[in-house]
Formats: C-alpha cells, sequence, structure tokens
C-alpha cells in the first residue's frame, strides 16, 4: 500500500468525510490512493475504474467526461487525464491538478506514442504517461509508482526531447516567411507554378525559396523538404495566416 | 492463462476489453485489422477466442472470419464479432459462421462476459489484485 502525498491533515480530514477508515500503523497513518479519472469516452473511463477499484490501496474518488464536471471537485492524489493530441491539455492538465489539490500528480492516459505527448505530458507537469497499449499491470504499477513519488519520464527523455524541440525551433526560426509561406503551400501539394500565382511572385522566386529551404532542411528534394518539415514539426501552423504575412 | 485475440482498429476499445480481460487472469493480444490479426496466429499459438470488430482497414472482418473458417486448424476457434450494422449482425448470426455477435453501442461488461464465457471464464467479477 502507498503512502498518500497529501500532509496528514489533509488526508484525514478528505479520509474523514469520504468514510475511509485508516490503516492503523504506529509510524504512519496510511490511506488509499485517491484516484480522479477524466476522460470523455465513458466506457473506457469506466473500464479504467472498475479495474483501479478493485485493487488494493486504491480508491476512485471521481470519474468524470471534463473537468467542467463539478463531481470532479474532489481532493484526489493522482488524476488520470485522457490526452488527444490537438486537445487542450495544457488548460484541461492545469485545471485537473488545481482542482485535484496541490499534491495531486498527474498521469497522461493516451493512444499517441509518438514524443510529442510527452512533450505535452513534460510541459503539462505529467509524472507519467500511459499508453493504451499498456497492459493492466503495467498501468497499475506507473500509479503505484507515481503516488510513490515516482516520476515515469527520465531526466534522460526530458533533455532529449526538449532538446530536439529547441533545435526545430530554432530552424523554425532561420525561415524568412516567405519560405514558410512556400513551405505550407508545398505542404498542401500546390505545385511551384500555383505557388508563385498565389502569393505574386515568379516561377524562378518559388524556385529560389525551395532551394534555399532544401539547404536549410538538409533536404535533397522536394520531398525530402517535406518530410524534413513535417518531423521537424514545421508544417503546424495554420497556413492562410503564414500566406498573409508572406 | 488462455489468450485472446482482440482485433479492432480502435485503440480505446482494445484498451477497455483489455482492462475487462486481463483481470480474468488472461493473456489479451492485440491487432488492428484483420491482416494483423492473421499474422498473430501461429501454428503453436492458438488464441482461446477470437473477438474482432467488422470495418476495419487492410484486411475487413468478414474476411478475417471467412479466412479463419476456411482453415483447419482456425476454423473451430470461437469467434465474437462486434458490429455497429443490425443487419451485418442478424447475416453472421444466420450464418452459423460465428459463436456470438454484439452489436454497437455495447455495454463492455456484457462483451466481456460473452468473451469470457467462449474462453472458459464465467465472470469478470473475480479481480485479479497486482
Amino acid at each position: 500500500m502507498s503512502s498518500v502525498g497529501a500532509p496528514l491533515y489533509e488526508a484525514v480530514d478528505s479520509g474523514a468525510r469520504l468514510g475511509w477508515t485508516p490503516t492503523i500503523d504506529p509510524q504512519i497513518t496510511v490511506y488509499p490512493i485517491r484516484i480522479l479519472i477524466i476522460d470523455d469516452l465513458r466506457a473506457v473511463a469506466d473500464a479504467v475504474e472498475a479495474v483501479l477499484s478493485r485493487q488494493p490501496g486504491m480508491v476512485v474518488v471521481g470519474n468524470v467526461a471534463s473537468m467542467t464536471d463539478n463531481s470532479a471537485r474532489v481532493a484526489a492524489d493522482i488524476v488520470i487525464l485522457e490526452f488527444r493530441h490537438g486537445d487542450e491539455f495544457a488548460a484541461d492538465a492545469l485545471r485537473a491538478i488545481l482542482q485535484a489539490g496541490p499534491t495531486a500528480k498527474l498521469i497522461f492516459l493516451t493512444s499517441d506514442e509518438g514524443d510529442q505527448v510527452i512533450l505535452a505530458a513534460i510541459d503539462a507537469g505529467a509524472s507519467a504517461v500511459v499508453y493504451l497499449s499498456s497492459t493492466t499491470i503495467e498501468m497499475i504499477q506507473t500509479i503505484r509508482a507515481v503516488a510513490d513519488g515516482g516520476s515515469l519520464i527520465s531526466p534522460r527523455t526530458i533533455s532529449t526531447l526538449l532538446s530536439g524541440r529547441r533545435k526545430s525551433e530554432a530552424l523554425r526560426d532561420s525561415l524568412t516567411r516567405r519560405e514558410t509561406a512556400v513551405l505550407s503551400l508545398m505542404s498542401s501539394g500546390t505545385s511551384n507554378r500555383n505557388i508563385a500565382a498565389k502569393l505574386g511572385i515568379s516561377y524562378v522566386t518559388v524556385r529560389c525559396h525551395v532551394r534555399s529551404l532544401s539547404v536549410k532542411l538538409a533536404a535533397h528534394s522536394q520531398l525530402e523538404v517535406l518530410v524534413r518539415a513535417q518531423q521537424l514539426e514545421l508544417l503546424d501552423h495554420d497556413a492562410s495566416t503564414m500566406v498573409d504575412c508572406a | 492463462m488462455s489468450t485472446i485475440l482482440v482485433v479492432d482498429d480502435d485503440a480505446d476499445t482494445r484498451f477497455m476489453l483489455r482492462l475487462l480481460l486481463e483481470p480474468a487472469g488472461h493473456e489479451v493480444v492485440e491487432a488492428g485489422d484483420g491482416e494483423a490479426a492473421l499474422n498473430f496466429i501461429k501454428p503453436n499459438s492458438l488464441p482461446a477466442v477470437i473477438t474482432t470488430d467488422l470495418c476495419m482497414p487492410i484486411l475487413n472482418g468478414e474476411g478475417l472470419i471467412a479466412r479463419l473458417r476456411s482453415e483447419p486448424r482456425t476454423a473451430s476457434i470461437p469467434i465474437v464479432v462486434v458490429t455497429a450494422s443490425p443487419d451485418a449482425a442478424r447475416a453472421l448470426e444466420a450464418s452459423d459462421l460465428v459463436d456470438a455477435v454484439v452489436i454497437k453501442p455495447f455495454d463492455p461488461h456484457v462483451l466481456a462476459d460473452r468473451i469470457l464465457a467462449l474462453a472458459g471464464t464465467t465472470s469478470t467479477v473475480t479481480p485479479q489484485r497486482v
């Protein structure tokens, strides 16, 4: 059984309110790990609750579709937040942590096994990421480890990913507005002649920008430019904005 | 411990079934389409039960079922089908090719219990403590 990270007086208070009886120990008072599940896919959330509520030393104190649900306002030690790329995850995560209490720890639940999820988790201050491909045992062990104060995102991973993001940001900053606009139109499948027409520049100038992009992205073809840009996440911006700012 | 093969292109559904089936003591193996499911099935590692969606990329559920039933070594593996189409459900039930059909939206526990019954486990109620 894991000890709760919250100060003892808070744990006693919320434990008594919810009718839990603490394990009597001459040295410490131990309460179950209080878990709040936030997932708009109710069938998945219910399955997670069904498993966790049967584990010794764990209690599910909330199971909600979103943080706007008033029942999410419950003290918790662990918040399991389903993450989908493109969600307003940071805002949701922040709300989840604030509402669950200052000592709550966040675990992302996601099907996306890409680096962006780890970066999002780091940004949100999450302690671990549980993938939907994980086994039940792995999920439970992760929750216990995080409740015990561990972080399952290693400092090395954090360092590597942040370093990669800095490089990507530096490269993005090195592109001119016109190169960015050309890149955006290339990514939508626009031909060089149509790019020239759309941007009101000559075909030769477009070729010039494409060559410059190739050099900056260390690519040997237009296709490779797009692949590198995708890898470096340079194509996330709104295309219309890019064209307008050209 | 027997193995249950969950075939569905939706990761959420696979995860949900894993959570419901693993505590009953089964190993759950996942495949995102019918072709991946066939690749998993080796001569010496037949799953106790296969649950499959119908609408999937590469090789859909009907294709998977046809391939499984045409092979002597996989012909008798119990199959549970999950489908959103009542017409497809009726056709499959009439065909006698599958052992159970569950129509979406479904109660996950009902589906899990159908699968577990075919795997020789009666209920998901008994938890495996970790």
